[in-house]
């Protein structure tokens, strides 16, 4: 007797029969979805990125026995619906809910104290980098990037990609921090309450 | 993760117009199945999201784009934090860039070292100067009339610089102080329980404004001559929530420095 396969596996050899491979493409899928959901202005990216691997998995067994083709326009085919769904919906984003039902938005003194943290929590070199990266707008910018590529030998291209991944960094810092700052603030609140 | 650019200039414009809700469907999908299953064009296309999101805090996208990003991206709470986290980043570089205009990106040589040993030194006698002029400075101010802030009434606009009317212009004699200016509070505005105002300058510096007076149809600031020199301005304004958060008012009011 044999014991049926874990769905995600299944999904995984239909992506790729090298597991390494397939785990690195089901990685790049969910990215993409996140980022098409999103520029698509549907609010919970993450939660629809998953909802479209979840009825792909479901609708497996039929796609493996008859679709020929990238997998990865498979997904997009049930993202684009799923698109057209939360369109019909019409949707509405979280910001626009009644309090109560969504967190309240962080304070912009929360943004700018955990930018400060985060800032600091870099190597000098890197916040003096981060910060000089982003002076300049226009012709201007243009003409400090260069510089900055020259000063650090590098070139422009390398040098807004090193700027990108600072950048995530501390973005993705700087959200930790002000949720940190909500919940913290939360609990006093229900505590005083 | 090399640092290699994998898209050319076309295909740059081509994740702009598709962030804009720009690009026609065929080419909409093949981007979108490239988001898919090319990592190293999802590392592209958030660093054009970076820029686009940079463009738009500064105030520098057409009229089209920017409704096109408001009606896509911006609708997300992720969009919003990301508009959130850029502001503060640009507003802080601004900041720092009055402490260090140009940081130095490498270890200081021995020119560099003897180069900021003379700038202390001319710093010393810089500081010295100003002292006397302060001095000198207080006399004159002590005798001369007192000169009046040069005042200015605008109006929001939500139309880009070179689309809207022709700005206001305020004329800087020497000794004014500064200019006053009465800000129109649109009619969805009004009735906050405070507002907070920033002057944008035209290289994309930011300062908070104070503001001096307000009622229900506007908010007055007085903008000190030093932060204003010949060129463009734009303030804008943010209304504050009860909750303690900011909401910007979307617009600006204009105005040109002769």
């Amino acid at each position: 007797m044999t014991t049926p396969k874990d769905p995600f596996d299944e999904l995984l050899e239909w992506l790729d029969p090298d597991r390494e491979k397939a785990g690195q493409r089901y990685e790049a899928i969910r990215a993409g979805l996140i980022r098409m959901y999103v520029a698509k202005g549907v609010t919970d990216a993450e939660y629809y990125a998953d909802e479209t691997i979840d009825r792909v998995v479901k609708r497996l067994p039929e796609i493996k026995a008859h679709y020929v083709g990238d997998p990865a326009r498979y997904f997009h085919g049930v993202a684009r619906n799923i698109v057209m769904e939360a369109g019909r919906r019409k949707e509405v984003p979280t910001d626009e809910l009644p309090q109560g039902i969504t967190p309240p938005e962080p304070s912009r003194s929360d943004t700018s104290e955990c930018l400060t943290k985060c800032l600091q929590q870099l190597p000098r070199d890197k916040q003096e980098f981060i910060l000089d990266y982003h002076l300049y707008h226009g012709h201007e910018k243009v003409v400090h990037h260069r510089q900055m590529a020259t000063e650090l030998s590098i070139s422009e291209g390398a040098l807004r990609t090193r700027a990108h991944h600072l950048r995530v960094n501390l973005e993705k810092c700087v959200l930790r921090c002000v949720d940190h700052h909500g919940k913290n603030k939360n609990a006093v609140q229900s505590h005083s309450n | 993760m090399g640092g290699v650019r994998t898209i050319n200039r076309d295909q740059e414009n081509e994740i702009r117009r598709y962030l804009y809700g720009q690009l026609p469907e065929a080419d909409e999908e093949s981007l979108e199945i490239r988001l898919l299953s090319e990592p190293s064009f999802v590392e592209e296309f958030d660093t054009v999201v970076d820029e686009v999101t940079d463009q738009y805090v500064r105030n520098e996208l057409s009229g089209t784009e920017r409704k096109g990003f408001e009606n896509s991206y911006l609708r997300t709470a992720e969009g919003k934090r990301k508009v959130r986290f850029t502001s503060e980043l640009l507003e802080r570089a601004a900041a720092e860039r009055g402490v260090a205009a140009h940081v130095s990106l490498r270890e200081p040589g021995f020119f560099d070292r003897v180069r900021a040993f003379w700038q202390v030194q001319s710093l010393r006698l810089a500081a010295t100067a100003a002292a006397l002029a302060m001095i000198a400075g207080g006399y004159y101010l002590t005798l001369r009339p007192a000169m009046n802030y040069a005042p200015l009434a605008l109006s929001i606009s939500t139309a880009n610089r070179g689309e809207g009317p022709t700005p206001q212009k305020v004329k800087l004699e020497s000794g004014v102080p500064g200019v006053e200016v009465n800000l129109a509070i649109p009619e969805q505005a009004k009735g906050a329980k405070d507002y907070r105002v920033k002057l944008v300058s035209g290289d994309g510096t930011l300062h908070d404004l104070k503001i001096d007076k307000r009622d229900d149809q506007t908010v007055t600031v007085k903008i000190p001559a030093s932060l204003l020199s010949r060129g463009q301005y734009a303030i804008q304004i943010s209304r504050l929530n009860s909750d303690g958060t900011d909401t910007r008012i979307p617009g600006n009011y204009y105005f040109n420095v002769e």
